[in-house]
C-alpha cells in the first residue's frame, strides 16, 4: 500500500529539500517505486538536486493543461548510474525515481496560488487529489515524497491533509523551536486525529563541525572558551519535550553539505557519507513506523 | 455539500461515483452526510474539516 510522506517545516532553510530529495534517493536505492513531488510552489528547487528540465510541470497539470505522463519525469538513470560506480546493488528489487517539478516562473506561481480566476483553489485541490490518486494507481508506486513550502500556507496545507507521514524539520535556534511548537499545535493535531503520523526531523545539529573550543574575542587570541553542546540524545529528548512530537532523526551539521555552492545527492554521490548513513537509517526506521 | 444536491460525486474528489461503478461510503459529519468514493477521500476531507472548520467544502 503506498505511503505518501510530507516534509515540512516553520520556517525556511531548515534543509527540507536536502532531506526529501535524499530521502526519496535512499528509498529508491532500496528497491522502491517512489514520486518525489515538488509542491513548494513559490520556491520551487527540486530542480537543482537533477539539472534537468521536464517536458511538463506539475503546475500545468493542476491547471489542466498536461496529463500525469508528461509531468512525471523518470530519474531512475541518475540512481542506477551511482550504482554502477558502487558496485552492484544489494537489493534484489529494483527501485524506480520519478520526480514532479514545479515551474519557478512568476506567472505560473500565480496561476496555481489561485490567481488566475478561472481555475478556482478548489478545482486545484480536487486535481492535486487527483494527482495523488493517479501516483498511487497508474505508477504503483510504493511511496509519495512530497517537498512543501515552510509555514501555513495553502499548498502546505494540502500536502499536509493527503499526506501518512508528516517530517516537521527544524534547526536547533528558539525561534525555529517556538514555531514549530505554535504551527504543530496549530494543525498537527487535526491531521494526527485522522491517522497521519507526525515527526520531528532535528537538522543541522551543532557538534559534528563546531570545534569544541573557541578563541574568545573579548579575552585576545589565546584564551579560550569552551562551546557548550549537548548530547545528541538530551537534545532530542529536550526538544520532543518542547513541541509535543516524537524526533525520528537528529541529523548533525555538515559543512560541506550545507555550504555547497552547487546542490547534490549526497546518498548517491558519497554513500559513505555520514549524513547519507544518517538517511538511510531514517528510511530504514520509516518502513518499521509504517 | 450535502447529499441531497450532489448524491453522486464524491465530496472529496468530486469523482461521479455511479460511473465508476464503487462501493459508495456515506459518512456522517457534523449531522450532514456526506458520500465518497474511497475511504482515502473521507479520511482526507475530515483533515481539511478539522483544519479548516465546519464551512470547508470542495
Amino acid at each position: 500500500m503506498a505511503k505518501c510522506i510530507a516534509f515540512h517545516s516553520y520556517k525556511g532553510g531548515t534543509g527540507k529539500t536536502t532531506l526529501a530529495c535524499n530521502f526519496a534517493a535512499s528509498l529508491v536505492k532500496k528497491g522502491y517505486r517512489v514520486f518525489l513531488l515538488d509542491l513548494d510552489v513559490s520556491a520551487p528547487s527540486i530542480q537543482a538536486y537533477f539539472e534537468k528540465t521536464p517536458k511538463r510541470w506539475v503546475n500545468d497539470f493542476l491547471i489542466n493543461e498536461a496529463d500525469v505522463e508528461a509531468l512525471a519525469t523518470d530519474m531512475t538513470d541518475i540512481i542506477t548510474e551511482h550504482e554502477k560506480q558502487d558496485g552492484p546493488a544489494s537489493e534484489n528489487k529494483k527501485g524506480k525515481l520519478w520526480v514532479g517539478f514545479c515551474n519557478p516562473k512568476k506567472e505560473e506561481i500565480y496561476k496555481i496560488e489561485g490567481g488566475k480566476e478561472e481555475i478556482s483553489k478548489m478545482q486545484l485541490l480536487r486535481k492535486f487529489i487527483l494527482l495523488r490518486e493517479q501516483l498511487i494507481s497508474e505508477y504503483s508506486v510504493d511511496y509519495i515524497i512530497i517537498d512543501t513550502s515552510p509555514g501555513i500556507r495553502y499548498w502546505s496545507i494540502n500536502a499536509l491533509a493527503v499526506a501518512d507521514i508528516l517530517f516537521l524539520t527544524l534547526k536547533m535556534g528558539d525561534l525555529d523551536i517556538d514555531g514549530t511548537k505554535k504551527m504543530a499545535d496549530d494543525i498537527y493535531g487535526s491531521l494526527t486525529k485522522f491517522g497521519a503520523k507526525s515527526y520531528l526531523i532535528l537538522n543541522r545539529v551543532a557538534g559534528f563541525c563546531v570545534p569544541h573550543t573557541m578563541t574568545n574575542p573579548t579575552s585576545g587570541n589565546n584564551a579560550r572558551v569552551v562551546i557548550e553542546q549537548e548530547d545528541e540524545s538530551d537534545v532530542s529528548s529536550r526538544i520532543s519535550k518542547t513541541v509535543g512530537m516524537d524526533v525520528i532523526s537528529a541529523i548533525p551539521c555538515y559543512c560541506d553539505i550545507q555550504f555547497s555552492r552547487k546542490e547534490f545527492l549526497t546518498v548517491l554521490k558519497y554513500p559513505d557519507h555520514p549524513f547519507a548513513d544518517q538517511i538511510m537509517r531514517l528510511s530504514e526506521q520509516i518502513q518499521v513506523k509504517v | 455539500m450535502q447529499n441531497e444536491e450532489k448524491q453522486d460525486t464524491c465530496a472529496m474528489c468530486g469523482k461521479t461515483i455511479n460511473e465508476q461503478k464503487k462501493q459508495i461510503l456515506v459518512e456522517k459529519i457534523d449531522d450532514a452526510n456526506y458520500i465518497f468514493d474511497s475511504e482515502d477521500c473521507a479520511l482526507i476531507f475530515k483533515r481539511f474539516r478539522s483544519l479548516y472548520g465546519n464551512n470547508f467544502s470542495v
